[in-house]
């Protein structure tokens, strides 16, 4: 049974179109996950599922009963819950976990009786009863989601709402936030629909929408096309073979740390690895992607020792925001810092970068002379260069504050409107731009002094995955071609696998610190390779494997098993298929060993 | 180092200009707010609403109400009794009430004594003040011509003379227009600056700018810079156009004086500003922090209120509002045309006061960011 229908829904924000004739439908028992970055329309389409916004045209049908008007949701307010974007931002912060539930127990006019009953069994599920008296601005990100779940569910709502619940959020809070999701569809048969920017997440829900400016251009009744393949090409020329790929023959063309994926229009006569599409590809294959015409170069050098850190660490209050972090940088290197929101990245960034001076330990830069700052560029978290200036406008302040001058000035600009893409929007205000763009300007505006150093505090957070895809083409065109070195940080688990080395940071300190293909055999050694299942109930079939002694994690309606020998799940006479491991079950698995 | 504070401040001023609200509300703020502080705000007794108890009802009580004219005062009628009197203060229609006694004209032509009263509405102290004053001032010329028939102006009492300098009509219109350009121009010193860098903070601009080799004090002084320019520039445009143009009000003195008492005024005034830019982290605190710190400089300048009238202590914290110094330079240079050699007294207090509080403010800003 369908739970809501929509049909052809347009939501225009005065001129800005949010919802271009959006239709979906959701089943009953069932978790949605609703894919897309920042402004693709998610929210707003969530919220008027939630009856908290109106809709310009079309048709929804919530329990079968048709939405003419806002007033019509009154009387379905108790069987929906919705819980919107934002830590905690549906939470009094000033009042402890217990009084907060209690609070939206009453808003609904629960029965007192059911109320407490109720409290006890949702706290406990989440974990959080030990908590209770606990005020709510004293949670991590993870337990606020899970305390935000608790006051949605707390009536016995039908249908749960979760806008972005996972934003921030670290990866095993993220895991258990799903498998709580899980347990209350199975147990009490609760409709969920979720929203995330996260395309590994998709996978998570029984049926998945991809959103993209205001359109759904992925879901997986319509979408799936069995025919369609795409390749990889993993040789060492990699590079050459990508620098010589013509993108109009092809749907799509990914350049990944050591391996080109490619989905030609035409069949390939070529013996390449064959893949079927995913989620991840048909979003690809819809929004395209765009190669900038760099010309990369195939190999690049990794130098001496550029940056030294040595056990630095900063204490806010009583607060630990980095701790005893070490390791050491060479010329040339891509280094990841990944982390959820709130581990320490910026706070490390901003350290080595001298805004703020470490409570301990020391760094030292080889860069040669005490012109620190002249070798060294910067791109903040969020876009921060300045929205009412134009483009041209920003690349001429950042230059002339650095010195550069005349025509050193504008051939320097040039080049960087080359490289950034950015030829058509020179004379725009950059307020009005798409993100994307925005945050290219901000790399050039971070290289062009052509510093040796380059920092990015989560340059792609919001972008879409084709924006993103460019947004690394320039990266590792200034590695390669101009040996720059690079820290970044992300909270997309996904792009680590750019990086040489990743650094993965939690609660301040570093859980992990090597080349993605180091930390996979490790994390091989330890906990094994994951296998998956599908089955129709993955919620009590992951509790049996993990009764079994398991480790384990829901997929939507697949199980994902970790182990070193498949053959012990025998028993259970399931088909599993081998998966590769991720850098999410990586720091799952790195953070998970420090907390136990 | 120049170099880059220019190009700093052409960027700030671009930006600025870019700014359809703020501009808005600097434009609104030196033009539209001038002209209601010029036209709106009267401190003289206007078209002041009573009504009368005449127990006497005579004809001599009637002629004593009539000498009550406007445009100073508004007759508006008779009240049977006190507790209707009351009941009209009460809803506030009247600022004033007049009881005359049944035996009023008796005792007038016997030359006895004889009593009136006025009931005044204490809520609106100054009108009251002012009415209650006006009042006795007619009834008592209206009740000597009376009792002994002659015209109080051949009496042998001392006649007053008086001259008045500087503002002939005693307009009050200009006294509030020019305290009102003061007021705006105290308000966009402590609102500017602190806004544009909290702007940059909240943005995370500054952290770009404090990576690259651009230095906080170069930061600090383009924008200190840039907005006193923006100030300044109001300022001109506004004496010379709305000021001596639009509100007709007399401009005596030197004009690059005043400019140049201004130019010191705002840009050691700016040091506040920066103490708030330290302070607040956000824009919402900057308006609070500046309406705060805006209040008690008004109040201290002299310019609501006569610093004679204040409490002692009030009288001595006066000497620590800046806008004392420029208030009282400022008015001497406008209204009596003096030169240098007379305001050069308020210049060096507003120099003196300006500059300690300039380097406080830089800082404190100094060491927050």
């Amino acid at each position: 049974m369908n739970i809501i229908e929509i049909n052809n829904i347009v939501k225009k924000y005065k001129k800005r179109v949010a919802l271009n004739n959006v239709s979906l439908e959701i089943k009953e028992k069932t978790l949605t996950c609703i894919v897309g970055p920042d402004g693709a329309g998610k929210s707003t389409l969530l919220k008027i599922m939630a009856g908290v916004l109106k809709f310009d045209s079309g048709k929804m049908k919530i329990f079968n009963y048709e939405m003419k008007k806002l007033s019509y949701f009154e009387e379905l307010k108790d069987k929906i819950a919705f819980m919107p974007q934002g830590l905690g931002l549906n939470l009094y912060q000033r009042l402890s976990i217990e009084e907060n539930v209690d609070f939206f127990a009453e808003l609904h006019e629960v029965d007192p009786k059911i109320r407490n009953e109720r409290k006890y069994e949702l706290l406990n599920a989440t974990g959080l009863y030990k908590f209770k008296d606990r005020q709510v601005n004293k949670l991590s990100g993870g337990m606020k989601q899970k305390l935000g779940i608790c006051c949605s569910l707390v009536h016995s709502p039908k249908v749960i709402i979760l806008d972005e619940p996972t934003t921030g959020v670290d990866p095993i809070s993220r895991r258990e936030l799903y498998r709580l999701i899980h347990k209350f569809i199975s147990e009490e048969g609760v409709t969920a629909i979720v929203s995330t920017s996260y395309m590994d997440e998709a996978e998570r829900g029984d049926s998945v929408y991809i959103m993209h400016e205001g359109k759904i251009i992925y879901d997986d009744i319509s979408s799936i096309d069995e025919d369609e393949v795409y390749y990889e090409y993993n040789k060492p020329d990699f590079i050459e073979f990508y620098n010589n790929l013509d993108e109009n023959n092809h749907k799509f063309v990914i350049l990944g740390r050591n391996f080109v994926k490619f989905a030609p229009k035409k069949p390939y006569p070529e013996d390449f690895k064959k893949f079927k599409f995913g989620i991840e590809e048909n979003a690809l294959k819809t929004i395209g992607t765009r190669k900038l015409n760099l010309q990369i170069k195939p190999a690049k050098s990794i130098g001496d020792k550029i940056l030294e850190l040595k056990n630095v660490t900063k204490k806010f209050g009583n607060f630990f925001a980095v701790k005893n972090v070490s390791f050491d940088v060479n010329k040339g290197e891509i280094i990841g810092l990944l982390g959820p929101n709130g581990a320490g990245k910026t706070t490390l960034m901003k350290i080595l970068l001298g805004l703020y001076t470490p409570s301990s330990g020391s760094y030292n830069f080889f860069i040669g002379d005490n012109l620190l700052k002249e070798k060294i560029g910067y791109m903040s978290q969020k876009f921060s260069l300045y929205s009412d200036l134009t483009v041209k406008e920003n690349l001429v302040l950042n230059g002339t504050l650095r010195k550069i001058k005349g025509s050193t000035l504008k051939n320097k600009i040039e080049e960087l409107y080359y490289l950034g893409n950015l030829e058509n929007y020179k004379a725009e205000i950059v307020e009005k731009l798409p993100l994307g763009i925005k945050q290219r300007l901000a790399l050039m505006c971070a290289v062009i002094h052509e510093p040796m150093l380059v920092f990015l505090d989560e340059p792609t957070s919001g972008v879409d995955i084709s924006e993103r895809d460019v947004f690394w083409q320039i990266i590792r065109y200034f590695s390669n071609n101009k040996n720059t070195t690079f820290i970044v940080s992300t909270h997309f688990m996904t792009e680590a696998d750019f990086c040489d080395k990743i650094c993965l940071m939690n609660n301040g300190e570093i859980a992990e610190f090597d080349s993605p293909e180091a930390l996979r055999e490790k994390f091989r050694a330890k906990f094994g390779t994951p296998y998956s299942t599908q089955t129709k109930t993955p919620y009590s079939l992951e509790e049996k494997i993990k009764n079994m002694g398991f480790k384990t994690d829901i997929f939507g309606t697949k199980v994902k098993v970790y182990t070193k020998d498949i053959s012990l799940l025998d028993t259970l006479n399931l088909n599993f298929k081998e998966e590769i491991i991720t850098i999410d079950d990586i720091f799952v698995g790195a953070t998970e060993d420090a907390t136990t | 180092m120049i170099y880059r504070i220019v190009v700093l401040i052409i960027k700030e001023l671009i930006q600025f200009f870019r700014d359809k609200g703020l501009l808005l509300f600097v434009i609104y703020l030196f033009t539209g707010d001038m002209y209601i502080a010029a036209n709106g705000i009267d401190l003289t007794l206007k078209n002041a609403k009573f009504y009368v108890i005449d127990e006497d009802n005579s004809f001599l009580s009637r002629e004593l109400i009539s000498k009550f004219q406007k445009p100073t005062f508004e007759f508006s009628g008779y009240l049977s009794s006190v507790s209707m009197a009351e009941k009209y203060l009460f809803e506030d229609k009247c600022v004033g009430i007049i009881v005359i006694p049944e035996d009023f004209s008796k005792n007038i032509k016997n030359k006895t004594q004889t009593q009136i009263g006025i009931i005044v509405n204490g809520t609106e102290t100054s009108t009251s003040y002012l009415f209650s004053g006006y009042v006795s001032v007619i009834i008592s010329k209206f009740s000597i011509e009376n009792s002994f028939n002659i015209e109080t102006k051949n009496l042998p009492i001392v006649n007053l003379r008086q001259r008045i300098l500087y503002n002939n009509n005693m307009d009050s219109h200009i006294f509030m227009t020019i305290t009102e350009l003061f007021s705006v121009i105290t308000l966009l010193i402590l609102i500017l600056p602190a806004s544009a860098i909290i702007k940059e903070k909240e943005n995370g601009n500054i952290e770009m700018l404090l990576v690259s080799p651009v230095n906080i004090s170069e930061f600090m002084v383009a924008k200190v810079i840039a907005m006193n320019i923006i100030i300044i520039l109001g300022v001109i445009t506004t004496t010379i156009i709305i000021i001596k143009g639009v509100l007709k009000v007399p401009f005596n003195g030197s004009f690059i004086l005043f400019i140049l008492l201004t130019a010191i005024y705002v840009f050691t005034s700016s040091g506040i500003s920066m103490f708030i830019a330290s302070v607040a982290s956000n824009m919402l605190q900057v308006s609070q922090i500046t309406i705060m710190l805006l209040l008690p400089i008004l109040y201290l300048s002299g310019s609501w209120a006569p610093i004679e009238s204040m409490p002692y202590i009030f009288q001595k914290l006066t000497y620590l509002s800046p806008l004392k110094y420029y208030l009282e330079g400022s008015f001497t240079i406008i209204l009596k045309g003096l030169g240098l050699s007379y305001v050069y007294k308020h210049f060096l207090g507003t120099f003196i006061l300006g500059i300690p509080v300039f380097l406080a403010g830089v800082y404190f800003l100094k060491k927050k960011i």
